[in-house]
């Protein structure tokens, strides 16, 4: 019984969206689409407190049973909330610039949320050079192409890759030797990128469509095993 | 004491294995020589960064002629994504600011970039005399899975009814000419992410804008076939898109500054990439006649 | 070489301690002076706004001692990030979601009449939330699979749209191979990279192609083999563009220590 309630509710969500494309506007279908629209949008918000509770649960349990670790777990959760509580306060206060929660939000936000994040993901840059020295190997004659087209991708990318050939420049209006500007590196770099590179990424792009959509037709129709879809 | 000689590497096996310490203060070296010894750098203009340029151009130009069109500067970054997605912002609004652009803010995927983007028009519309909620304003961030997004498309003040900072949105002086998506020619979706597929997707065949992207360097070449479909008419690749933009635009900003940095570290991973295939091949070519003699 | 002793390992620990607290130290110390001066200078704008610049420092310096070593302080650190960010995340939501397009609805604010309709939102609402219960789950796949289903609905409008439309990625693969040109056809440079792009395309769908066995037809196989070369091609400019993207948020940090922090100017 539930298993045929979720069907007919995911079979009818699809459908008015699948009907709503394929009928012709006179039908009035598309009327309802905006306010379907508004209420999905509260509705969907709603889930917004489940990240939080599963945080809570994890390191509030760390914290009680005083686990491993458990000041960073507590660190986690005070963190949480003063940032939440400042928000909060700042939003319905209409802090203006220079009070005191401006101040401390800004300091929450300026001086730790977006060093703490950009210097994270900048770890990365130090990751994939020493990746690409040791295991970027010239194995097969697909390895030394792709090696290639990456080299000739970063030296067009720098100014001092493009200076190197910036001098074939001049030969863009000779006729007989206009060939010339067209490998410099920058130029050949653009050429790899949006012919090679991008047809390619166009063949990707079917394959991974036809895919996408076989899935969305599984979904829709409720044939797709796993844990959302099958009986518990 | 023992009758044993000292073991001896190979150098090609030594140039394989490099600590990795080494690899790393020599990119935190090389990339720190700008800051003490400024590098001038000029780039080639791409052809995808200069259709950008032209398609904001053309916009400002239509404007003093026919009705006023508006562009969309969709937020869909984060911190994590800043280095690269800031200055494309920046280089973006200055440009808008400019020319007398009128432009609104937004994010429909991340609540950061709204807040980021505000901070950076606020600082470059001083120099411009601009103001909030006449030259530009801030939709914030409206999270939208896909039946809210449609209804976004079709009604934008079903969906938007108050702006950043909580002022009802039919009250912001700006919003009395723009009665829906419609009216904005251009929506430039700064992402680290593929967040502009739904703009492509659903929004543009509806409201036939066309579509711009500021995107990190590593979602660059994804964008590429939807250039050549002309479904996105322009982009910016990374700091060096970035880069490229401010050059059109004449200044100097964080992303011409950036590229110093950017050439000695690129010149690094490929003499890296270099010594370690030298040290490979070679220990190849040593196995191999090692091999033959033992046939 | 032979294994450290234990002897030689805690003096290599009891080393690195050292030099950790030295740098620290010294961290602190500047700091500490960076905000006396600035509040002598600018009084407490002055001091908070340093004091600010300086805290981001010790952030971005305790991620970066993750480099040489996993330590406490980057765990601490890194905990404070995920903290702060689920703490922004569902501030926002609250204030620019909820607020605005329910609460207001619900109970009426600035000009808009309350519609209690709007407390009906909860019934589905609430639902998300039983899957935290692993006996009442099943309830929470009410409201999670109309979701999916809303979303594979749009997907036919979508990929259709994508690939089908005037703009779009099929339509736009048929390329001009020649040139008209004064009554008479001419192969330009443009129509020999039309023809280039067409041909990857074509190699590479037929890699992807597995309705045929590639070994048995020798077409298939020659034009997958070369869509094999076509995606390396593809995937060297990809780690080409990603070195210039990972480089960008290292340079981006330092333009924060040198310039934002120790007032270097480059």
């Amino acid at each position: 019984m539930r298993r045929n309630i979720i069907i007919i509710l995911t079979f009818v969500g699809g459908l008015y969206y699948f009907l709503e494309f394929v009928l012709p506007g006179e039908t009035g279908i598309s009327k309802l689409i905006v306010e379907i629209g508004k209420v999905t949008l509260a509705i969907g918000a709603c889930a917004f407190l489940l990240g939080v509770i599963n945080l809570l649960r994890l390191h509030g349990t760390r914290v009680v049973l005083r686990r491993s670790g458990w000041h960073n777990s507590a660190a986690l959760i005070v963190a949480l909330f003063v940032m939440l509580i400042v928000h909060l306060v700042r939003y319905y206060s209409h802090a203006a610039e220079g009070d005191t929660v401006w101040r401390i939000y800004n300091l929450l936000w300026d001086n730790m949320r977006v060093p703490l994040d950009s210097t994270i993901f900048s770890l990365l840059a130090f990751y994939i050079v020493s990746a690409a020295y040791r295991s970027f190997r010239i194995k097969s004659g697909e390895a030394a192409v792709m090696m290639a087209a990456a080299v000739v991708v970063m030296l067009g990318q720098i100014p001092t890759g493009q200076e190197v050939t910036l001098w074939l420049k001049g030969y863009e209006n000779d006729p007989g030797l206009w060939w010339l500007s067209r490998i410099r590196v920058d130029t050949i770099r653009e050429w790899l990128m949006q012919y090679w590179n991008g047809a390619a990424q166009r063949g990707i792009l079917f394959g991974a469509a036809i895919g996408g959509l076989a899935m969305s037709l599984r979904i829709w129709l409720s044939l797709e095993r796993g844990s959302f879809f099958d009986r518990q | 004491m023992n009758g044993e000689a000292p073991s001896r590497i190979a150098w090609y096996d030594r140039l394989q294995k490099i600590d990795p310490r080494i690899i790393y203060l020599v990119v935190f070296v090389l990339v720190s020589i700008p800051f003490f010894v400024p590098i001038p750098v000029k780039m080639e203009v791409s052809p995808v960064v200069r259709k950008l340029y032209d398609k904001v151009e053309e916009i400002a130009e239509n404007n003093k002629r026919g009705p006023e069109k508006f562009v969309l500067l969709a937020m869909d970054w984060s911190p994590s994504v800043k280095a690269e997605n800031q200055p494309q912002t920046a280089a973006m609004i200055e440009h808008l600011f400019r020319r007398g652009v009128r432009f609104a803010i937004m994010s429909h995927l991340l609540p950061e970039g709204p807040m980021m983007a505000e901070r950076i028009a606020e600082r470059i519309a001083k120099k411009y005399n601009k103001r909030y909620g006449v030259d530009w304003v801030n939709f914030g961030f409206r999270q939208m899975r896909f039946a809210d997004y449609m209804a976004f498309v079709r009604d934008m003040y079903a969906i938007i009814s108050k702006d950043y900072r909580g002022t009802p949105i039919r009250d912001v002086p700006m919003m009395k000419n723009i009665r829906g998506l419609r009216d904005f020619a251009l929506v430039f979706d700064v992402t680290g992410s593929g967040a502009y597929a739904d703009w492509v997707y659903y929004a543009q065949p509806e409201a036939h804008f066309d579509i711009g992207v500021g995107v990190t360097a590593i979602i660059g070449p994804s964008i590429r076939p939807l250039i050549d479909a002309g479904q996105v008419v322009g982009m910016m690749e990374g700091l060096s898109g970035a880069a490229q933009y401010e050059q059109l635009l004449n200044i100097r900003g964080q992303a011409s500054r950036g590229m110093g940095s950017q050439n000695l570290a690129h010149l690094w991973v490929i003499i890296a990439l270099i010594l370690g295939n030298i040290g490979y091949l070679a220990s190849r070519r040593r196995e191999k006649k090692l091999k033959k003699e033992l046939r | 070489m032979p294994e450290p002793t234990e002897l030689e390992k805690k003096e290599r620990i009891s080393v690195e301690k050292l030099v950790f607290l030295i740098i620290a130290v010294l961290v602190v110390v500047y700091i500490a002076c960076d905000c006396i001066v600035y509040s002598l200078r600018q009084g407490f704008d002055g001091f908070w706004e340093r004091l600010g610049v300086g805290i981001g420092a010790i952030c971005t310096i305790g991620i970066y001692s993750f480099l040489y070593r996993e330590n406490p302080i980057y765990r601490f650190l890194e905990h404070i990030l995920v903290g702060l960010s689920v703490g922004y995340g569902t501030g926002v939501v609250w204030t620019e979601v909820i607020q605005p397009q329910w609460l207001d609805r619900m109970f009426g604010a600035e000009g808009q009449p309350a519609n209690y309709l709007w407390l009906l939102v909860l019934i589905p609402g609430v639902m998300w939330y039983f899957q935290l219960s692993r006996r009442h789950v099943w309830i929470s796949r009410f409201v999670i699979m109309f979701f999916m289903g809303t979303g594979a609905g749009g997907a036919f409008r979508g990929t259709f749209q994508f690939f089908f439309s005037e703009r779009g990625q099929v339509i736009q693969t048929f390329k001009p191979i020649l040139t008209e040109s004064a009554g008479s056809l001419h192969f330009t440079w443009l129509n020999f990279s039309n023809l280039v792009f067409v041909v990857v395309v074509l190699c590479v769908l037929s890699y992807f192609f597995f309705t045929f066995r590639h070994e048995t037809n020798p077409v298939l196989r020659g034009s997958s083999r070369l869509g094999r070369y076509f995606l390396m091609v593809c995937f060297g400019t990809i780690f080409g563009t990603t070195i210039q993207g990972r480089m960008s948020l290292f340079i981006d940090r330092l333009v924060f220590l040198y310039h934002d922090w120790l007032g270097i100017s480059g």
